[in-house]
Protein backbone atom coordinates (compact mmCIF):
# COMPACT_ATOMS: atom_id res chain seq x y z
CA UNK A 1 0.00 0.00 0.00
CA UNK A 2 1.19 3.41 -0.85
CA UNK A 3 0.60 6.19 1.68
CA UNK A 4 0.24 9.44 -0.17
CA UNK A 5 0.71 12.41 2.11
CA UNK A 6 -2.42 14.45 1.89
CA UNK A 7 -2.14 18.16 2.35
CA UNK A 8 -5.44 19.82 2.91
CA UNK A 9 -6.24 23.48 2.87
CA UNK A 10 -6.94 23.18 6.58
CA UNK A 11 -3.32 22.28 7.24
CA UNK A 12 -2.17 25.38 5.41
CA UNK A 13 -4.60 27.49 7.37
CA UNK A 14 -3.45 26.06 10.68
CA UNK A 15 0.17 26.77 9.79
CA UNK A 16 -0.62 30.26 8.63
CA UNK A 17 -2.75 31.05 11.65
CA UNK A 18 -0.13 29.68 14.01
CA UNK A 19 2.53 31.89 12.47
CA UNK A 20 0.23 34.91 12.68
CA UNK A 21 -0.59 34.03 16.26
CA UNK A 22 3.08 33.79 17.21
CA UNK A 23 3.84 37.12 15.53
CA UNK A 24 0.88 38.70 17.26
CA UNK A 25 1.79 37.45 20.73
CA UNK A 26 5.36 38.64 20.24
CA UNK A 27 4.14 42.05 19.24
CA UNK A 28 1.74 42.46 22.12
CA UNK A 29 3.56 40.74 24.97
CA UNK A 30 7.19 41.57 24.23
CA UNK A 31 7.84 44.43 26.60
CA UNK A 32 10.82 46.70 26.48
CA UNK A 33 13.04 46.88 29.50
CA UNK A 34 11.81 49.51 31.91
CA UNK A 35 12.80 52.87 30.49
CA UNK A 36 14.47 51.90 27.26
CA UNK A 37 13.00 54.53 24.97
CA UNK A 38 13.28 58.27 25.20
CA UNK A 39 10.74 60.53 23.55
CA UNK A 40 11.84 63.98 22.47
CA UNK A 41 9.08 66.56 22.01
CA UNK A 42 9.85 69.73 20.13
CA UNK A 43 7.50 72.68 19.53
CA UNK A 44 4.42 70.68 20.47
CA UNK A 45 5.16 67.68 18.28
CA UNK A 46 6.93 64.39 18.82
CA UNK A 47 10.37 64.94 17.36
CA UNK A 48 11.27 61.30 17.71
CA UNK A 49 11.53 58.21 19.88
CA UNK A 50 15.08 57.02 20.45
CA UNK A 51 16.54 53.94 22.07
CA UNK A 52 18.35 54.78 25.29
CA UNK A 53 20.95 52.13 24.54
CA UNK A 54 23.01 54.13 22.11
CA UNK A 55 25.29 57.11 22.27
CA UNK A 56 23.70 59.98 20.45
CA UNK A 57 23.48 63.72 20.50
CA UNK A 58 20.38 65.53 19.29
CA UNK A 59 20.60 69.19 18.32
CA UNK A 60 17.38 71.16 18.14
CA UNK A 61 17.19 74.79 17.10
CA UNK A 62 14.17 76.47 18.62
CA UNK A 63 13.00 80.01 19.27
CA UNK A 64 15.72 80.66 21.86
CA UNK A 65 18.57 78.92 20.12
CA UNK A 66 20.11 75.49 20.16
CA UNK A 67 19.30 72.78 22.73
CA UNK A 68 21.58 69.76 22.84
CA UNK A 69 20.27 66.48 24.24
CA UNK A 70 22.60 63.60 24.93
CA UNK A 71 21.72 59.92 25.14
CA UNK A 72 24.33 57.65 26.68
CA UNK A 73 24.35 54.31 28.51
CA UNK A 74 20.61 54.13 29.10
CA UNK A 75 20.24 57.72 30.23
CA UNK A 76 19.37 61.08 28.73
CA UNK A 77 20.09 64.71 29.63
CA UNK A 78 20.27 68.25 28.35
CA UNK A 79 23.93 69.07 27.65
CA UNK A 80 23.36 72.72 26.78
CA UNK A 81 20.33 74.91 26.47
CA UNK A 82 19.89 78.51 25.34
CA UNK A 83 17.48 79.36 28.20
CA UNK A 84 18.45 81.68 31.05
CA UNK A 85 17.48 79.58 34.03
CA UNK A 86 19.14 76.33 32.90
CA UNK A 87 16.79 74.16 35.01
CA UNK A 88 16.72 71.54 32.27
CA UNK A 89 20.52 71.23 32.28
CA UNK A 90 20.82 71.31 36.06
CA UNK A 91 18.45 68.38 36.50
CA UNK A 92 21.10 66.14 35.00
CA UNK A 93 20.51 62.60 33.78
CA UNK A 94 17.18 60.79 33.76
CA UNK A 95 16.68 57.08 33.23
CA UNK A 96 13.51 55.80 34.92
CA UNK A 97 10.30 55.40 32.98
CA UNK A 98 8.09 58.44 33.46
CA UNK A 99 10.94 60.82 34.23
CA UNK A 100 10.85 64.01 32.25
CA UNK A 101 12.99 67.05 31.54
CA UNK A 102 11.33 70.16 30.18
CA UNK A 103 12.81 73.30 28.69
CA UNK A 104 9.78 75.58 28.40
CA UNK A 105 11.51 78.59 26.77
CA UNK A 106 12.86 76.53 23.91
CA UNK A 107 9.81 74.21 23.83
CA UNK A 108 11.73 70.97 24.22
CA UNK A 109 10.81 68.08 26.49
CA UNK A 110 12.55 64.76 27.00
CA UNK A 111 10.59 61.90 28.51
CA UNK A 112 11.55 58.32 29.29
CA UNK A 113 8.81 56.04 27.99
CA UNK A 114 7.76 52.65 29.15
CA UNK A 115 4.84 50.48 28.21
CA UNK A 116 3.98 49.95 31.84
CA UNK A 117 4.13 53.57 32.86
CA UNK A 118 3.06 54.06 36.46
CA UNK A 119 0.74 56.93 35.54
CA UNK A 120 -0.89 58.75 32.62
CA UNK A 121 0.12 62.29 33.44
CA UNK A 122 2.21 64.17 35.98
CA UNK A 123 0.99 66.70 38.54
CA UNK A 124 3.68 69.22 39.44
CA UNK B 1 -13.40 23.21 10.56
CA UNK B 2 -14.86 24.27 13.91
CA UNK B 3 -11.37 24.44 15.26
CA UNK B 4 -10.30 26.82 12.51
CA UNK B 5 -13.34 29.00 13.05
CA UNK B 6 -12.57 29.16 16.73
CA UNK B 7 -8.97 30.04 16.01
CA UNK B 8 -9.86 32.77 13.53
CA UNK B 9 -12.43 34.32 15.84
CA UNK B 10 -10.06 34.37 18.77
CA UNK B 11 -7.35 36.04 16.68
CA UNK B 12 -9.85 38.58 15.42
CA UNK B 13 -10.90 39.32 18.99
CA UNK B 14 -7.27 39.74 20.02
CA UNK B 15 -6.68 42.16 17.16
CA UNK B 16 -9.78 44.18 18.02
CA UNK B 17 -8.63 44.28 21.63
CA UNK B 18 -5.18 45.50 20.65
CA UNK B 19 -6.67 48.17 18.40
CA UNK B 20 -8.86 49.56 21.15
CA UNK B 21 -5.88 49.62 23.52
CA UNK B 22 -3.95 51.87 21.25
CA UNK B 23 -6.67 54.45 20.66
CA UNK B 24 -5.05 57.04 22.85
CA UNK B 25 -4.62 60.45 21.28
CA UNK B 26 -2.00 62.61 22.94
CA UNK B 27 -0.85 66.14 22.29
CA UNK B 28 1.71 68.37 23.95
CA UNK B 29 1.66 72.10 23.38
CA UNK B 30 2.99 75.27 24.93
CA UNK B 31 0.41 77.72 26.25
CA UNK B 32 0.26 79.77 29.49
CA UNK B 33 4.06 79.64 29.55
CA UNK B 34 3.95 75.94 30.30
CA UNK B 35 3.17 72.55 28.79
CA UNK B 36 -0.41 71.67 27.97
CA UNK B 37 -0.81 67.93 27.77
CA UNK B 38 -4.10 66.52 26.46
CA UNK B 39 -4.90 62.80 26.28
CA UNK B 40 -8.10 61.51 24.72
CA UNK B 41 -9.00 57.87 24.95
CA UNK B 42 -11.23 55.71 22.79
CA UNK B 43 -12.10 58.17 20.03
CA UNK B 44 -10.96 58.18 16.44
CA UNK B 45 -7.92 60.33 15.79
CA UNK B 46 -9.74 62.91 13.67
CA UNK B 47 -12.41 63.57 16.27
CA UNK B 48 -9.83 63.72 19.05
CA UNK B 49 -7.67 66.10 17.04
CA UNK B 50 -10.56 68.46 16.27
CA UNK B 51 -11.59 68.57 19.91
CA UNK B 52 -7.99 69.15 21.03
CA UNK B 53 -7.60 72.02 18.57
CA UNK B 54 -10.74 73.70 19.89
CA UNK B 55 -9.43 73.35 23.45
CA UNK B 56 -6.02 74.77 22.48
CA UNK B 57 -7.65 77.72 20.68
CA UNK B 58 -9.64 78.45 23.82
CA UNK B 59 -6.44 78.29 25.91
CA UNK B 60 -4.70 80.70 23.57
CA UNK B 61 -7.67 83.07 23.77
CA UNK B 62 -7.60 82.95 27.58
CA UNK B 63 -3.85 83.44 27.67
CA UNK B 64 -4.17 86.53 25.46
CA UNK B 65 -7.00 87.90 27.57
CA UNK B 66 -5.66 87.12 31.07
CA UNK B 67 -1.90 87.46 30.69
CA UNK B 68 -0.38 89.29 33.66
CA UNK B 69 2.44 91.14 31.90
CA UNK B 70 2.07 90.86 28.13
CA UNK B 71 -0.55 93.21 26.67
CA UNK B 72 -3.96 91.70 27.43
CA UNK B 73 -7.46 92.67 28.51
CA UNK B 74 -6.19 92.28 32.06
CA UNK B 75 -3.12 94.51 31.64
CA UNK B 76 -5.37 97.20 30.15
CA UNK B 77 -7.57 97.00 33.22
CA UNK B 78 -4.51 97.17 35.49
CA UNK B 79 -3.24 100.22 33.64
CA UNK B 80 -6.60 101.98 34.16
CA UNK B 81 -6.49 101.10 37.87
CA UNK B 82 -2.98 102.55 38.13
CA UNK B 83 -4.16 105.80 36.54
CA UNK B 84 -7.25 105.87 38.76
CA UNK B 85 -9.59 105.52 35.79
CA UNK B 86 -12.64 103.24 35.69
CA UNK B 87 -12.72 100.60 32.93
CA UNK B 88 -15.98 100.68 31.03
CA UNK B 89 -17.47 97.99 28.77
CA UNK B 90 -15.37 95.29 30.38
CA UNK B 91 -16.23 91.89 28.96
CA UNK B 92 -18.61 89.81 31.00
CA UNK B 93 -16.20 86.88 31.32
CA UNK B 94 -13.50 89.00 32.98
CA UNK B 95 -16.11 90.45 35.34
CA UNK B 96 -17.24 86.98 36.38
CA UNK B 97 -13.63 85.89 36.89
CA UNK B 98 -12.80 88.91 39.04
CA UNK B 99 -15.96 88.50 41.12
CA UNK B 100 -15.16 84.83 41.66
CA UNK B 101 -11.52 85.55 42.52
CA UNK B 102 -12.67 88.26 44.91
CA UNK B 103 -14.91 85.86 46.82
CA UNK B 104 -12.14 83.24 46.93
CA UNK B 105 -9.76 85.86 48.29
CA UNK B 106 -12.21 86.64 51.08
CA UNK B 107 -12.83 82.95 51.90
CA UNK B 108 -9.08 82.30 52.08
CA UNK B 109 -8.63 85.15 54.58
CA UNK B 110 -6.68 87.03 51.88
CA UNK B 111 -3.96 84.38 51.62
CA UNK B 112 -5.00 83.82 48.01
CA UNK B 113 -4.63 87.39 46.88
CA UNK B 114 -4.65 88.07 43.11
CA UNK B 115 -4.18 91.82 43.66
CA UNK B 116 -0.48 91.66 44.57
CA UNK B 117 0.83 92.02 41.02
CA UNK B 118 3.18 94.85 42.07
CA UNK B 119 4.88 92.57 44.60
CA UNK B 120 5.16 89.72 42.12
CA UNK B 121 6.59 92.14 39.58
CA UNK B 122 9.03 93.51 42.19
CA UNK B 123 10.35 90.01 42.81
CA UNK B 124 10.96 89.66 39.08
CA UNK B 125 8.40 86.99 38.34
CA UNK B 126 6.60 89.01 35.67
CA UNK B 127 8.96 87.77 32.98
CA UNK B 128 9.14 84.57 31.02
CA UNK B 129 12.68 84.06 32.22
CA UNK B 130 13.35 85.95 35.38
CA UNK B 131 16.74 86.69 36.83
CA UNK B 132 17.76 86.50 40.47
CA UNK B 133 17.65 89.77 42.43
CA UNK B 134 18.60 91.11 45.84
CA UNK B 135 15.43 91.96 47.75
CA UNK B 136 15.36 95.33 49.49
CA UNK B 137 13.35 95.05 52.75
CA UNK B 138 12.19 98.66 52.79
CA UNK B 139 10.86 98.47 49.22
CA UNK B 140 9.00 95.31 50.11
CA UNK B 141 7.58 96.93 53.23
CA UNK B 142 6.29 99.85 51.14
CA UNK B 143 4.58 97.50 48.70
CA UNK B 144 2.95 95.51 51.53
CA UNK B 145 1.70 98.74 53.12
CA UNK B 146 -0.22 99.67 49.98
CA UNK B 147 -2.54 96.82 51.09
CA UNK B 148 -3.57 95.61 47.64
CA UNK B 149 -6.74 93.53 47.70
CA UNK B 150 -9.60 92.73 45.35
CA UNK B 151 -11.80 94.19 48.10
CA UNK B 152 -10.89 97.55 46.61
CA UNK B 153 -12.45 96.58 43.28
CA UNK B 154 -15.96 97.79 42.56
CA UNK B 155 -18.07 96.42 39.78
CA UNK B 156 -21.28 97.97 38.51
CA UNK B 157 -22.72 96.44 35.36
CA UNK B 158 -19.74 96.46 32.94
CA UNK B 159 -17.63 99.06 34.74
CA UNK B 160 -14.72 98.10 36.96
CA UNK B 161 -13.02 100.58 39.24
CA UNK B 162 -10.68 100.42 42.18
CA UNK B 163 -10.24 102.75 45.14
CA UNK B 164 -6.66 101.52 45.53
CA UNK B 165 -4.31 102.39 42.69
CA UNK B 166 -1.84 99.76 43.87
CA UNK B 167 -4.13 96.90 42.95
CA UNK B 168 -2.47 95.05 40.10
CA UNK B 169 -4.44 91.95 39.26
CA UNK B 170 -2.45 88.80 38.53
CA UNK B 171 -4.52 85.69 37.80
CA UNK B 172 -1.53 83.36 37.72
CA UNK B 173 -3.13 81.28 40.46
CA UNK B 174 -6.53 81.13 38.80
CA UNK B 175 -6.34 81.20 35.02
CA UNK B 176 -5.02 77.67 34.44
CA UNK B 177 -7.73 76.23 36.65
CA UNK B 178 -10.37 78.27 34.84
CA UNK B 179 -8.97 76.98 31.55
CA UNK B 180 -9.40 73.40 32.80
CA UNK B 181 -13.09 74.03 33.47
CA UNK B 182 -13.46 75.56 29.99
CA UNK B 183 -11.68 72.57 28.43
CA UNK B 184 -14.11 70.24 30.14
CA UNK B 185 -17.07 72.13 28.59
CA UNK B 186 -15.51 72.07 25.11
CA UNK B 187 -14.70 68.37 25.24
CA UNK B 188 -18.23 67.72 26.44
CA UNK B 189 -19.61 69.61 23.41
CA UNK B 190 -17.45 67.36 21.23
CA UNK B 191 -18.92 64.36 23.04
CA UNK B 192 -15.52 63.21 24.19
CA UNK B 193 -16.14 60.76 27.00
CA UNK B 194 -12.62 60.02 28.18
CA UNK B 195 -9.88 62.62 28.45
CA UNK B 196 -7.17 63.94 30.71
CA UNK B 197 -6.14 67.60 30.54
CA UNK B 198 -2.93 68.78 32.15
CA UNK B 199 -1.99 72.47 32.13
CA UNK B 200 1.39 72.89 33.74
CA UNK B 201 0.60 70.28 36.37
CA UNK B 202 -3.01 71.24 37.03
CA UNK B 203 -5.05 68.26 35.90
CA UNK B 204 -8.67 67.29 35.45
CA UNK B 205 -10.10 63.97 34.34
CA UNK B 206 -13.05 63.14 32.15
CA UNK B 207 -14.18 59.51 32.16
CA UNK B 208 -11.32 57.06 32.40
CA UNK B 209 -8.45 55.39 30.59
CA UNK B 210 -10.11 52.23 29.27
CA UNK B 211 -11.09 49.98 32.13
CA UNK B 212 -9.02 51.89 34.68
CA UNK B 213 -9.32 55.41 36.02
CA UNK B 214 -6.77 57.96 34.81
CA UNK B 215 -3.61 57.68 36.87
CA UNK B 216 -1.68 60.71 38.03
CA UNK B 217 1.88 60.93 39.26
CA UNK B 218 2.73 63.57 41.85
CA UNK B 219 6.12 65.16 41.25
CA UNK B 220 8.80 64.79 43.90
CA UNK B 221 9.73 68.45 44.53
CA UNK B 222 13.41 67.62 45.00
CA UNK B 223 13.91 65.00 42.29
CA UNK B 224 13.14 64.41 38.63
CA UNK B 225 10.60 61.66 39.21
CA UNK B 226 7.18 61.18 40.75
CA UNK B 227 6.95 60.57 44.49
CA UNK B 228 3.47 59.05 44.48
CA UNK B 229 0.56 58.18 42.27
CA UNK B 230 -3.19 58.22 42.58
CA UNK B 231 -6.32 57.56 40.55
CA UNK B 232 -8.15 60.63 39.32
CA UNK B 233 -11.80 59.64 38.80
CA UNK B 234 -14.22 61.33 36.41
CA UNK B 235 -14.79 64.99 37.27
CA UNK B 236 -12.00 65.29 39.84
CA UNK B 237 -9.16 67.78 39.59
CA UNK B 238 -5.72 68.04 41.16
CA UNK B 239 -3.35 70.95 41.55
CA UNK B 240 0.01 71.62 43.16
CA UNK B 241 1.80 74.72 44.32
CA UNK B 242 5.52 74.21 44.58
CA UNK B 243 8.76 76.05 45.18
CA UNK B 244 10.58 74.11 42.46
CA UNK B 245 9.15 75.36 39.15
CA UNK B 246 9.61 79.13 39.28
CA UNK B 247 12.27 80.21 41.73
CA UNK B 248 15.72 81.72 41.97
CA UNK B 249 18.48 81.35 44.51
CA UNK B 250 20.21 84.41 45.96
CA UNK B 251 22.93 84.04 48.62
CA UNK B 252 21.95 80.42 49.09
CA UNK B 253 18.31 81.28 49.81
CA UNK B 254 15.59 79.91 47.60
CA UNK B 255 12.95 82.46 46.56
CA UNK B 256 9.92 80.88 44.90
CA UNK B 257 7.14 82.62 42.98
CA UNK B 258 4.50 82.19 45.68
CA UNK B 259 4.51 85.34 47.76
CA UNK B 260 2.90 85.76 51.16
CA UNK B 261 0.74 88.90 50.79
CA UNK B 262 1.12 89.66 54.50
CA UNK B 263 4.93 89.72 54.56
CA UNK B 264 5.67 90.47 50.92
CA UNK B 265 8.25 87.65 50.89
CA UNK B 266 8.21 84.35 49.02
CA UNK B 267 7.12 81.42 51.18
CA UNK B 268 10.02 79.44 52.55
CA UNK B 269 10.27 75.92 53.90
CA UNK B 270 7.32 74.37 52.07
CA UNK B 271 8.33 72.29 49.06
CA UNK B 272 4.89 71.56 47.65
CA UNK B 273 1.19 71.50 48.44
CA UNK B 274 -1.16 69.31 46.44
CA UNK B 275 -4.94 69.53 46.65
CA UNK B 276 -7.38 67.03 45.24
CA UNK B 277 -10.83 68.43 44.42
CA UNK B 278 -14.07 66.49 44.16
CA UNK B 279 -16.31 66.90 41.09
CA UNK B 280 -17.79 70.39 40.83
CA UNK B 281 -18.53 72.84 38.04
CA UNK B 282 -15.47 74.84 39.09
CA UNK B 283 -13.24 71.93 40.17
CA UNK B 284 -10.47 73.22 37.90
CA UNK B 285 -10.47 76.68 39.46
CA UNK B 286 -10.53 75.21 42.95
CA UNK B 287 -7.62 72.87 42.16
CA UNK B 288 -5.57 75.88 41.06
CA UNK B 289 -6.58 78.35 43.77
CA UNK B 290 -6.88 76.27 46.93
CA UNK B 291 -3.30 75.03 47.07
CA UNK B 292 -2.09 78.63 47.54
CA UNK B 293 -3.65 79.44 50.97
CA UNK B 294 -2.33 76.13 52.31
CA UNK B 295 1.11 76.85 50.86
CA UNK B 296 1.20 80.30 52.45
CA UNK B 297 -0.51 79.61 55.81
CA UNK B 298 1.70 78.98 58.80
CA UNK B 299 1.79 75.28 59.77
CA UNK B 300 -0.44 75.91 62.81
CA UNK B 301 -3.17 77.51 60.71
CA UNK B 302 -3.34 74.85 58.02
CA UNK B 303 -6.12 72.75 59.52
CA UNK B 304 -8.32 75.80 60.14
CA UNK B 305 -7.71 77.09 56.60
CA UNK B 306 -8.47 73.70 55.09
CA UNK B 307 -11.68 73.50 57.12
CA UNK B 308 -12.88 76.99 56.18
CA UNK B 309 -12.15 76.37 52.48
CA UNK B 310 -13.57 72.84 52.65
CA UNK B 311 -10.36 71.21 51.35
CA UNK B 312 -10.81 67.52 52.14
CA UNK B 313 -7.75 66.13 50.40
CA UNK B 314 -4.34 67.68 50.69
CA UNK B 315 -0.74 66.53 50.62
CA UNK B 316 2.12 68.75 51.83
CA UNK B 317 5.83 68.03 51.37
CA UNK B 318 8.45 69.77 53.48
CA UNK B 319 12.00 68.90 54.47
CA UNK B 320 11.85 65.27 55.67
CA UNK B 321 8.19 65.73 56.52
CA UNK B 322 5.03 64.80 54.65
CA UNK B 323 1.64 65.88 55.92
CA UNK B 324 -1.66 64.68 54.49
CA UNK B 325 -5.28 64.15 55.37
CA UNK B 326 -6.55 60.66 56.12
CA UNK B 327 -8.74 60.76 52.99
CA UNK B 328 -5.69 61.65 50.90
CA UNK B 329 -3.54 58.90 52.40
CA UNK B 330 -6.25 56.38 51.48
CA UNK B 331 -5.95 57.45 47.86
CA UNK B 332 -2.25 57.82 47.21
CA UNK B 333 0.44 55.27 46.78
CA UNK B 334 4.12 56.07 47.25
CA UNK B 335 6.29 54.91 44.38
CA UNK B 336 9.58 54.45 46.24
CA UNK B 337 10.00 52.56 49.51
CA UNK B 338 12.62 55.12 50.61
CA UNK B 339 10.03 57.88 50.82
CA UNK B 340 8.45 56.35 53.92
CA UNK B 341 11.88 55.70 55.43
CA UNK B 342 13.31 59.16 54.83
CA UNK B 343 10.31 61.26 55.79
CA UNK B 344 8.23 61.62 58.89
CA UNK B 345 4.72 61.00 57.62
CA UNK B 346 1.95 62.76 59.49
CA UNK B 347 -1.70 62.07 58.85
CA UNK B 348 -4.36 64.51 60.00
CA UNK B 349 -8.02 63.56 60.43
Amino acid sequence: MKLRPKFYIGDVLILLISILFILFTFKSFWHFEAGSIVQVNFQGKVYGNFSLFQNKKINLTGKEGESVIEIREGRARFVTSPCKNQYCVQQGWIHYAGQMLICIPNEVSVEILDKTKAYDSLNY
Amino acid sequence: MHFIKFFLTSILLCLIQSCSNSSLYQSKNYVFGTIVDISIYGEDQKKAKDATNDVLNEFTRLNNSLHAWKKSTLTELNENIRQGKPSTHTNIELIHIIEDAKSLEKKSHHLFNPAIGELIDYWGFHQDEFISMHPNPSNIQKLVETRPSLDAIHISSSTISSNNRHVKIDLGGYAKGYALDQARKILDQHQIKNALINIGGNITAIGQHGKQPWRIGIQDPRATHAIAKLDLPDGWAIGTSGDYQRYFIDNGIRYCHIINPETGYPVQGVYSVTVLIEPAKNAGVLSDVLSKPLFIASPNDRQAIARSLDIKHYFIIEDKHILMTKTMSDKIQFLHPDTKKNNQIEITP
